[in-house]
């Protein structure tokens, strides 16, 4: 649907504009809100496992992962796109990542950076049995959806700020994952066919974002045809703050009640 | 590489926007979110709305109901109480609980190493009316759901008694309100192993263990708690 002819003739006509910006990016601009980020990341590994960890996956799941043993590939495929589908913070993360990107290619390349970014830390903080808190971690993940709200708004360029947008989506699908892989061990996986079960709630959870990105970029391309995108677009995105921080509050009241 | 496209808005509409998501993000999580998630309701809009009804509250765990509805089936002790014979019939004869007759007393021990998230559930066929003491520890606190069930009527009557996230220890002398299985399930939520040690008295038939759905017939070791030291070498 967006391979258009007009799609295509704008990518060709966009990559005239193109280098001069990438020129007048300066990488180190961006460094201190990675520092930032890594921070935070450090923070959260830091942060004791302990008693937080069992929420946010059903009851019903848990005893169904209980009784299984050995590899159950299609089971975790199932529970991995449930996760993502049913996930409103990954939602939200994902509208506002595809919000302004109307070129397939673009689409592709910043959600192939939220993939790695998610598959690293679901991947390694399983296998490698790394503890962080999942609220704190849930709170980060609502941060990223203010975070990506506010650069839809325009807001970081309104305060000077450069940040490298593909980095940030790659940062913040990184803690993504280490919320996934918080979820992933909540379900008390048997080492028995662990690689094989967290391999395949790896690809459900992409199953499940193709899902949601087919529907949200169809509908946010239909959106783009109409007049009511230009203003819209405004109360969309605080819209999706407002998300954000409801997700922030919510993790952290449960952090310090915890 | 700064390619999305996002218009700029103006200094004002953004800090309007941001202030007003703020705003409404703040009121949505005081009226709302917080009342029907942990029950917390600082401004009491949430209880007259009728959201806090909505909060999860360990009594909504239907087991848990049932098991604590119950009065004379658990009856705790202090940690240092040894769980021989002697002071199960002292703890009976103190809540005037007759020790139930023709049922012969046997000791157990059971030593488990849990993995970390790895939980096992080890189970003892007592009738009705059956007591036992027992005491377990963990060489870290353990998630535990002590619970029985019938034998007829199956898991869909199970009963919880306790269900706690982190619990290092528990000593107490069990009563089975029915004939059945009854024990625990432990599950280790650290990042290191731990192990749980299980000593028990009292006129239990038979033990069996579940882990990961499989169960194992497991024979009584017939171990006086007393001289408990080694660990239990089940054929």
């Amino acid at each position: 649907m967006s391979a258009t002819d007009a799609d295509s003739r704008q990518l060709i006509a966009n990559r005239a504009p193109k280098t001069p910006a990438l020129r007048q990016t300066n990488p180190l601009a961006a460094a201190p809100a990675s520092v930032l980020m890594l921070m935070l990341l450090a923070l959260a590994l830091l942060t004791p496992a302990g008693a937080a960890l069992a929420h946010d996956i059903s009851e019903a799941d848990r005893a169904a992962v209980a009784s299984i043993v050995g590899p159950a590939p299609f089971a975790f495929f199932y529970l991995g796109a449930k996760h993502m589908v049913t996930g409103i913070d990954h939602v939200l993360f994902l509208i506002g990542v595809v919000f302004f990107l109307y070129r397939l290619r673009d689409v592709i390349i910043y959600v192939s950076m939220f993939t790695i970014g998610h598959s690293l830390t679901l991947l390694g903080g399983v296998l490698l049995n790394t503890g962080a808190n999942a609220y704190i971690v849930d709170a980060i993940i609502g941060f990223s959806v203010v975070y990506k709200a506010f650069e839809n708004l325009g807001g970081f360029r309104r305060l000077g700020m450069n940040i490298n947008t593909r980095a940030a989506v790659l940062v913040f699908g990184l803690f993504h994952g280490l919320g996934l892989a918080t979820k992933v061990r909540d379900l008390g996986l048997s080492d028995d066919g662990l690689l094989t079960n967290l391999i395949s709630f790896n690809v459900g959870v992409e199953a499940g974002q193709v899902f949601v990105l087919a529907i949200v970029v169809t509908l946010l391309n239909i959106w783009r045809t109409k007049r009511s995108f230009a203003s819209g677009a405004y109360y969309a995105n605080l819209a999706l703050m407002t998300g954000g921080f409801i997700l922030i509050g919510y993790q952290l009241t449960g952090y310090f009640a915890s | 590489m700064t390619d999305n496209p996002a218009p700029a808005n103006s200094r004002k509409k953004l800090i309007i926007g941001s202030a007003a998501a703020v705003g409404i993000a703040a009121i949505a999580l005081v009226v709302f979110v917080l009342p029907a998630e942990y029950g917390k309701d600082p401004t009491g809009l949430g209880a007259a709305l009728g959201i806090t009804k909505l909060a999860p509250t360990e009594e909504e765990n239907i087991y848990l109901k049932r098991g604590l509805a119950r009065s004379n089936v658990l009856l705790p002790l202090q940690e240092s109480a040894t769980p021989d014979e002697t002071t199960l019939k002292a703890t009976l004869a103190e809540h005037n609980i007759a020790q139930l007759p023709g049922t012969n007393v046997r000791t157990d021990r059971y030593v488990v190493e849990l993995a970390p998230y790895e939980g096992i559930e080890l189970k003892y066929d007592m009738a009705e009316g059956a007591s036992m003491i027992f005491k377990w520890t963990a060489t870290a606190p353990v998630h535990v759901d002590m619970h029985s069930h019938p034998f007829e009527g199956g898991a869909e009557l199970t009963e919880s008694f306790v269900i706690e996230d982190s619990v290092p220890s528990q000593t107490a002398v069990y009563v089975a309100p029915f004939t059945g299985i009854h024990g625990w399930y432990w599950q280790n939520r650290n990042l290191d192993g731990v192990t749980v040690t299980l000593e028990t008295t009292g006129q239990v038939t038979a033990a069996r263990t579940f882990s990961s759905g499989a169960e194992q017939p497991r024979p009584l070791t017939d171990e006086a708690p007393a001289n408990a030291g080694a660990p239990t070498t089940a054929p």
